[in-house]
């Protein structure tokens, strides 16, 4: 097995991170999921989906620290995301069982993402903000930064500023959005 | 404490039992309150949404095939055969509907090539012009790109440069900038023919944007779950 990433690393520096444990466990989930009887491709797409939710997890914090190893993280989404497959297509009456009993999966938010008209609403139109106003509401929203975190770190005089700059954003998104 | 302090210690998750209670009032009781709230965690699910995009897209990138020459002649013929759609069946529909439909489904692809850099300033004319794409300079990426791709021949110009004119709505442009780019395999093959899909749309070329939504669906490859979407609306 490789040596994993750390939380932190996995977070400040994704695309790479993912990239290297994606290539590094695909062929034992392959392996894997071929005792379920599926094709490659289906494979494949459930592989990515079971990253893409471990991904998510870790974003909107319902992942805060490892319990297990990635890869365990990783495969146990994946298993639980076969089962919905052959659920989904009558293949099997499947009895779940956990990979690993040290952790537990039920807490996490699992399903395929579907955006509300108005999510997807405001996902485009955030795209449409400027650079420091997507930058202050992510590390806000999405990388769970405190308004003193983000004076720190993008070095504002006071937390006043960056709590103004930070309603300035939202006041911009939600003019855009009612548009 | 103000509403807005109250939501912001809510998604710091900081609040005390208090003003957990009084959090939970003001959003049965107050509506601007669960209003503000609501568009908040929007807000979050979107700039996840978009993250994962991100992610989706570099790990379907690790999935593509070593190209082949199979895979040469077959991207000549479909040129071919798209090209001559677009001299021969240039089929007409309603106008406000495809525009509706590509706003509803158009994004800027993401500046792959020279990410930005905060606090690092490297002025050559790459750089440059990625960084007005990704300012959302427009009209001067769209310059730079061409006078790029002119000096280096480096096909992924092509492709920035057509999104740009997407952007600018210049669909015809788009759509010679993307058919020029068919013939070359770069790091953005892969996600061309989506644009391309999508400019034919903006120009209500429909043949074509179906033949090529098709060709992304059968193939499983970028925004192939949009692309039957968009297959559904329009046929």
């Amino acid at each position: 097995m490789i040596k994993e990433p750390s939380l932190d690393t996995l977070l400040k520096d994704s695309d790479k991170a993912f990239e290297s444990l994606y290539c590094a466990y695909k062929d034992d989930f392959l392996a894997f999921a071929k005792t379920f009887s599926l094709k490659d491709e289906d494979i494949t797409d459930i592989y990515q989906e079971a990253f893409l939710s471990f991904y998510e997890n870790l974003l909107n914090g319902k992942i805060k620290e490892f319990t297990s190893s990635i890869k365990t993280y990783v495969f146990s989404i994946g298993k639980f995301k076969i089962y919905e497959y052959l659920r989904t297509n009558s293949k099997l009456k499947v009895i779940d069982t956990p990979i690993n009993a040290e952790i537990t999966i039920d807490d996490l938010s699992l399903d395929n993402e579907v955006l509300t008209e108005r999510e997807q609403l405001v996902k485009t139109k955030f795209k449409k903000l400027g650079k420091q106003c997507q930058l202050i509401l992510e590390l806000f929203y999405f990388k769970g930064k405190t308004l003193k975190d983000i004076k720190d770190i993008e070095n504002y005089d006071n937390t006043h500023v960056v709590k103004s700059q930070k309603s300035r954003c939202l006041r911009k998104l939600k003019q855009l959005v009612n548009a | 404490m103000k509403h807005e302090e109250l939501i912001a210690l809510y998604f710091e998750d900081q609040l005390n039992v208090q003003q957990k209670l009084e959090f939970e009032n003001l959003l049965r009781m107050d509506t601007t309150f669960k209003a503000q709230f609501e568009l908040e965690q929007q807000v979050k699910t979107a700039i996840i949404s978009a993250k994962k995009d991100v992610l989706k897209a570099r790990l379907q990138q690790l999935e593509q095939p070593k190209k082949s020459y199979t895979f040469y002649l077959t991207r000549i013929a479909a040129s071919i055969i798209i090209a001559l759609g677009v001299f021969g069946i240039w089929q007409q529909n309603t106008p406000l509907d495809n525009n509706q439909l590509f706003t509803e489904y158009f994004e800027p692809y993401t500046n792959i090539i020279v990410p930005s850099e905060r606090g690092k300033a490297t002025d050559d004319d790459k750089t440059e012009a990625f960084r007005y794409y990704d300012t959302k300079n427009y009209t001067l990426a769209s310059e730079k790109f061409e006078d790029l791709y002119k000096a280096t021949s480096t096909s992924y110009y092509l492709f920035y440069q057509a999104i740009c004119e997407l952007q600018l709505e210049n669909p015809s442009k788009a759509i010679l900038l993307l058919e020029t780019h068919q013939k070359y395999s770069d790091k953005v093959s892969e996600h061309r023919n989506w644009y391309l899909a999508l400019a034919y749309l903006k120009a209500n070329s429909i043949e074509q944007s179906k033949a090529l939504l098709q060709q992304i669906i059968s193939k499983k490859t970028y925004k192939y779950k949009a692309a039957k979407d968009i297959l559904k609306k329009i046929d």
